[in-house]
């Protein structure tokens, strides 16, 4: 109790540069909770699956990355590391996708039609042979790629922002706005969305939705590819940590609804600084728990809400 | 009806016979049979929600975790141990902390009737808040509350903190495996006899009214929040004694390794019911036997790779036998007999 009072002290009156850090932090890798998110209200929105393995594909994405980024200085050691670091993000994307589209070819498109409940439990399954096939494949050993980018400071040095934060925040910005691009004005993005607003409807127009969920799941897989390289720089990668994404993505589906882009930016970000704050004042081991602990927060608040005029979450 | 209900008493008869003579002839597998008993537990537990309510919960771990702290915290307060002390103490002489024979058990009971009673609180809690929300939002809010509950045990130092905290050490002439056994036999019994009696009440038919169409039972009057939060309250009483059954027998407790596991308990307690055919009775306790069965051929046999195989295991039961072992033999004796005549019977199997 009284360390958390002593932080709060240096924030609000001791040294309240501080709370620049934390929310620089905290929007910094909200913009890669961002990106995890929008990939899984994607599928949620178009396929209703709740993908609990998103958090997989992440750390999947980071490994991919890691191993290519690594072998890629074996060969050519002298050329610049940030080259290596950009280029791995679409060969993580590509290898990624792919393996979502096994996944999806052999586990996703027989439980299309059956209830979420299914869904749910199937990916958390699949999550649990990734976590731990990681486990065996690329040891329990935390990996970070060493992007060798100076911290920057400001103010005297009183807030410092690391390089690799920024590159990756403004990495998964472009990534996020070539992404939601392509579903908003592509003709491929608009079979996504007609087949999300009407599946029927969509089939007689002459859409092909199985083909549109595979090309859906695929994206999501790009998505976290990317995202996970982005991870595999900025912070580390373990085989355990991604029901840790997962469960980030999953509070800001619920805060911010399904379909809605801009609350989905707005929560992410909200999360990062949330999460910054938390860790800083309760400690660091608090910083998990807090995340998680929305989820069911956030849901009982909007059934609160709902109740008032007699209705409930579905 | 009555004679389901007879047909029913002699399977658990018969089910009892097989579990006293288990231990005379598998005197090796104690610990597996513990385990056993811990399973069937959870699994009967979990589908009170989830097959006859329709409630799908992902965060029973809450209360596996919860019992199994309490147990071990009121182990080592009857001992006359401070628990911060012990906590402390804990890497080094560990050994110094003994009991007696008879302090040991008494307060093992008592820890599990103390469980019991806290986790029917906390249930009504929980499920008076949570049960507000339905379908798959349930699921994942009692997921997000039950990893949850896993970080901020890992922050209490009274506790043991993120490292956990051990079970007092059995004294001389305590056989823990054999004490585990007979409880958690005596509450599996218990469980399925209240069971048994609970499905031919009003109360169960409102359960299942609920899994069926919660709106319809709630304009027709039946008291539906009561119904969700009381089965959800029970259901955790016996998951909380199964938590501390099964935190005694491995005798140390990781928060979120062991305790609020959700990634091997947490899920195992879904998929049990759904290997034996959630919704019905024998079903989840069939799922319990053949899973505890699987586990301990890939705990054996593919070490190393046990735990992606139980993943796949689970991809494979929900997407190819949802219906599980109960819904084949329900479906074999459709095919073979027509459709069973008793509408009460075949909408429980459903």
């Amino acid at each position: 109790m009284d360390n958390i009072l002593a932080n709060l002290q240096l924030l609000t009156s001791l040294a309240p540069t501080i709370n620049i850090e934390l929310i620089a932090n905290g929007l910094l890798v909200g913009a890669i909770f961002a990106l995890i998110t929008y990939g899984m209200a994607l599928v949620w929105g178009v396929m209703d699956i709740i993908n609990v393995a998103q958090g997989a594909f992440v750390i999947l994405g980071g490994y991919v990355s890691f191993y290519f980024v690594n072998a890629m200085f074996q060969i050519a050691p002298d050329t610049p590391r940030l080259l290596w670091i950009i280029l791995s993000m679409p060969v993580a994307a590509v290898a990624v996708a792919l393996f979502a589209h096994i996944v999806f070819k052999l586990v996703i498109e027989r439980i299309l039609d059956r209830d979420l409940f299914v869904a749910l439990l199937a990916t958390f399954g699949i999550e649990l042979v990734m976590q731990q096939g990681m486990n065996q494949f690329f040891s329990a050993e935390e990996r970070i790629i060493d992007a060798q980018l100076p911290t920057f400071a400001f103010m005297d040095y009183m807030v410092n922002i690391p390089g690799s934060r920024l590159l990756g925040a403004s990495l998964g910005i472009v990534a996020a706005i070539f992404i939601v691009g392509l579903v908003r004005y592509s003709r491929f993005g608009r079979a996504i969305r007609a087949t999300a607003q009407n599946v029927r409807a969509a089939r007689i127009m002459g859409i092909d939705t199985n083909r549109v969920y595979a090309m859906t799941f695929a994206l999501n897989g790009a998505i976290c590819g990317i995202a996970g390289s982005i991870v595999a720089f900025v912070y580390v990668i373990h085989p355990f940590q991604g029901l840790v994404y997962t469960l980030r993505a999953f509070a800001i589906v619920i805060l911010a609804g399904i379909g809605n882009v801009v609350g989905v930016i707005f929560a992410a970000l909200g999360l990062g600084v949330y999460e910054n704050y938390s860790g800083f004042i309760l400690g660091p081991e608090f910083q998990d728990g807090m995340v998680f602990i929305i989820v069911p927060i956030t849901l009982l608040v909007r059934a609160w809400i709902m109740r008032r005029k007699r209705q409930y979450l579905k | 009806m009555a004679q389901a209900r007879t047909s029913q008493w002699i399977a658990s008869l018969a089910f009892l016979a097989i579990a006293i003579a288990a231990p005379f002839v598998l005197p090796n597998n104690m610990s597996q049979l513990v385990d056993l008993m811990v399973f069937i537990l959870i699994a009967l537990s979990w589908d009170m929600l989830g097959g006859q309510m329709g409630y799908n919960s992902f965060g029973n771990i809450l209360f596996f975790g919860i019992g199994m702290y309490l147990v071990a915290s009121t182990q080592v307060w009857m001992g006359g141990y401070s628990l911060a002390e012990y906590n402390s103490a804990k890497g080094g002489n560990l050994e110094s902390f003994v009991v007696t024979a008879p302090v040991y058990v008494t307060s093992l009971i008592i820890g599990l009737a103390a469980a019991a009673v806290l986790n029917y609180f906390v249930g009504l809690f929980v499920g008076s808040q949570l049960l507000q929300t339905r379908g798959h939002y349930f699921a994942v809010g009692t997921l997000g509350l039950g990893v949850a509950a896993g970080e901020f045990a890992g922050t209490m130092d009274v506790l043991g903190g993120g490292s956990g905290m051990n079970f007092l050490q059995p004294p001389e002439g305590v056989n823990l495996t054999m004490l585990l056994y007979w409880l958690g036999l005596g509450t599996v019994m218990l469980f399925i006899a209240f069971l048994i009696w609970l499905h031919r009440t009003r109360f169960g038919f409102v359960m299942n009214a609920i899994r069926d169409n919660e709106d319809k039972a709630e304009a027709m009057g039946l008291p539906t929040n009561k119904v969700k939060s009381v089965s959800w309250a029970v259901a955790a009483v016996f998951t909380a004694i199964a938590g501390g059954l099964y935190g005694a027998g491995k005798n140390f407790i990781d928060p979120t390794e062991v305790a609020f596991s959700l990634p091997t308990i947490g899920v195992w307690m879904l998929l049990m019911p759904l290997m034996g055919g959630k919704g019905t009775l024998w079903g989840p306790i069939l799922g319990a036997v053949l899973f505890q069965l699987f586990k301990e051929f890939f705990w054996t046999y593919l070490f190393g790779w046990q735990r992606v195989a139980l993943g796949l295991l689970i991809v494979i039961i929900v997407v190819f036998f949802p219906d599980g072992v109960m819904g084949g033999i329900n479906a074999l004796r459709e095919r073979l007999f027509g459709k069973a005549k008793s509408a009460g019977e075949s909408g429980e199997a459903a």
